[in-house]
């Protein structure tokens, strides 16, 4: 029996999947306190087992809707952050499989993907997963942690 | 004259008056001395028979001188002829008594009517004598007065000779002779005549030209009576016809009566069948309203499942978290494992013991993990179909509240219309009552004017055959008319030789004659044309 690579979820109605390594824990209803002088995809802070855990909106970061349902806490050893999905599907074993934008000229990275860096769909490799007839485009969390862009959460003229 | 005739009458009736005064005078004294006599005569008769200290007559009669004795004397022999003679005794004592009283004596007595009867007597002669002359002096007065008469009345005859003919012209001469107050008297009997033969002629007319028009009114009575028995019969038709039209009318009255009666028992039946349904209706509301409020209570239920549906999701997902972050833990210990795995081949210094602990446990909290996910599988697809199952009691429930609530609204509805209905039933059962009433009293009311319908059609017939008879009596009355009017020209046939004055037109050289012939002609006309109207009618 092989463990569970991915965990499939929805944000800003893209279908995503981040490894499932990286992923501490997924917190339901988690109450944020907003950060005055930020960028409104980022939420806020909230405390998660015992922890300042920074939550950012996936779904906005990305430049769609925002999201508005449970948080992925990433794991320690990649970074604190944790993202607000609308809807995680669960986890999936299926193999990885190499999108068309592949042959962009991306830089492969962990996994057999690629990670752009350029803007937020830059965070966005190739590789995606099949699941229910969802493509669940993996996302590069460690090129997403150290993007500017989500580094940057001051606010405009702040 | 007649005033000299007067005196000369007054004269006569004078001397008459004198004569007979002078002549009963006579008989009188002849009478009293008659009667003295007889005293003298009886007195000396009784003397003669020897009566003692009776004086005889001659020796009274002689010694006049002796008044006194000569009255004992009488007076005695008056008393003894009053017993002896009876009545003329009576008188002799009562004519002794006067003539006592008179102072006189008999022989006196005697001579002086003796006297008076010859004194009467020459009167009387001398009257007679006059009479006569005054007779024979009338008797030439007489005659010649007669002649006058009879050639006044000659002249009076000749005068009013025309009449004989009719001629009313005539006018006798008045005169200062006898015939003078008869030849006035005749004028005015001719004037008499006159007005008399006028106003028959007139009133003959008169009575022509009444007849025409009764005649003519005859004629557009017996039209009338003929109409009016035409329309009398036609009537008396009508009235049968009517007759027999209220008779089915009554029948049909009583027909609707009956039908009125089984309307109101249908009204009644109905009505209590309403009544039954209102109960029924109520009932059902009651119920209705019953399980409203079940449905409702259902709903309320459908609301709390719902609510503990939640909760079960709450739970599933929560349950579906932890089994995300189990299976998330073993994954990162699986993942962890391999890395030792991989180490432990790198590294000769591991033991390959807990490697394989490390798996073990991982998979065991995958295996966790797995049946902690089907139980949140489960749980979320129970708690799914208990909501969806809620969701359709609930969708159920709230369909049946609303459909309950139209059915209460149409039962409510429904019995008020029921309730309408059987008020309405009611006025119905009443209204029923009343034209059921109505209609038997129009009934009997119909039966009774038919046969009020039925006798005046049998009096119409009365009436006509009156109106027949009232023909006939103008028809009668036409025919009487005809003889009044042949009676109007008879009469003026018996007054037409009559010849009148002429009026006062007669300046227009129409004389009474003429005028009398033309009114002849024209009631003869009239009366022959109103008799050919009556005929014809």
């Amino acid at each position: 029996m092989s463990a569970p690579r991915h965990v499939l979820f929805e944000a800003g109605g893209l279908a995503l999947a981040v490894p499932a390594d990286a992923v501490q824990a997924i917190h339901d209803e988690l109450p944020l306190q907003r950060v005055e002088g930020t960028r409104p995809w980022f939420l806020g802070l909230a405390v998660a087992d015992g922890r300042l855990l920074p939550v950012t909106d996936l779904g906005a970061w990305l430049g769609r809707r925002a999201s508005g349902g449970r948080t992925l806490q990433l794991h320690v050893d990649l970074g604190i952050a944790g993202f607000r999905v609308d809807v995680v599907y669960g986890l999936s074993d299926a193999d990885t499989d190499v999108s068309a934008e592949r042959d962009a000229g991306a830089v492969a990275g962990k996994g057999g993907g690629t990670v752009s860096r350029e803007g937020p769909d830059g965070v966005l490799t190739p590789l995606t997963i099949d699941e229910d007839g969802r493509q669940h485009r993996i996302v590069d969390l460690a090129g997403l942690l150290q993007s500017p862009e989500f580094l940057d959460i001051a606010a405009a003229g702040t | 004259m007649n005033g000299a005739r007067t005196g000369e009458d007054g004269r006569g009736g004078w001397r008459r008056l004198a004569s007979r005064f002078l002549l009963g005078l006579t008989l009188c004294a002849l009478v009293l001395s008659l009667a003295v006599l007889q005293r003298a005569a009886s007195v000396v008769e009784t003397r003669l028979t020897g009566s003692a200290g009776v004086v005889a007559p001659g020796a009274g009669t002689g010694q006049g001188t002796d008044q006194g004795a000569g009255a004992a004397e009488g007076a005695d022999a008056e008393t003894n002829a009053t017993a002896n003679v009876g009545p003329i005794v009576t008188l002799d004592g009562a004519i002794a008594r006067a003539l006592g009283a008179a102072g006189l004596t008999l022989s006196r007595l005697a001579l002086v009517c003796l006297a008076l009867a010859a004194l009467a007597t020459a009167l009387a002669w001398w009257l007679a004598l006059d009479s006569t002359r005054r007779r024979e002096h009338r008797a030439r007065l007489d005659d010649g007065r007669t002649r006058r008469e009879q050639a006044a009345i000659l002249s009076l005859l000749d005068e009013i000779a025309p009449l004989a003919s009719g001629d009313l012209r005539v006018r006798a001469t008045v005169s200062e002779a006898m015939t003078g107050a008869l030849a006035d008297a005749f004028n005015h009997a001719v004037g008499e005549l006159r007005w008399l033969v006028g106003t028959i002629d007139g009133s003959a007319v008169r009575v022509g030209q009444a007849v025409t028009e009764s005649r003519e009114s005859a004629r557009r009575l017996v039209g009338a009576c003929a109409v009016q028995a035409r329309e009398i019969h036609r009537s008396s038709n009508y009235l049968a016809s009517m007759s027999e039209t209220m008779a089915q009318l009554s029948s049909h009255a009583t027909e609707s009566a009956r039908i009125a009666t089984v309307s109101v028992g249908e009204a009644e039946a109905g009505g209590q069948a309403i009544q039954e349904s209102v109960q029924r209706l109520s009932r059902i509301r009651d119920e209705a309203e019953l399980a409203t409020r079940l449905m409702q209570r259902l709903a309320e239920n459908a609301n709390a499942i719902d609510e503990r549906v939640e909760t079960i999701r709450d739970v599933a997902r929560r349950t579906d978290l932890l089994a995300l972050n189990t299976t998330i833990r073993a994954a990162a210990s699986a993942a962890s494992a391999f890395e030792d795995a991989d180490m432990t081949a790198d590294d000769t210094f591991m033991d390959g013991t807990q490697s394989s602990r490390g798996r073990s446990a991982s998979g065991d909290l995958s295996r966790l993990s797995d049946e902690v996910t089907r139980l949140a599988d489960l749980l979320g697809g129970a708690a799914r179909d208990i909501a969806s199952l809620s969701r359709t009691i609930r969708q159920d429930a709230d369909d049946t509240v609303r459909a309950m609530d139209e059915t209460n609204r149409e039962l409510a509805s429904g019995l008020a219309q029921a309730e309408q209905a059987s008020g309405s039933l009611e006025s119905i059962e009443s209204v029923s009552r009343e034209l059921q009433e109505l209609v038997r009293e129009m009934a009997e009311k119909t039966l009774r004017q038919s046969g009020v319908v039925r006798q005046l059609s049998t009096n119409m017939g009365v009436i006509n055959g009156i109106t027949s008879d009232t023909s006939d009596e103008v028809q009668a009355t036409a025919g009487a008319l005809d003889a009044l009017n042949e009676l109007a020209l008879e009469l003026r046939d018996g007054v037409a030789d009559f010849r009148l004055p002429p009026p006062a037109r007669a300046a227009d050289g129409v004389d009474g004659t003429t005028e009398v012939a033309a009114n002849r002609a024209v009631t003869r006309a009239a009366t022959r044309s109103s008799v050919r109207a009556v005929d014809h009618g």
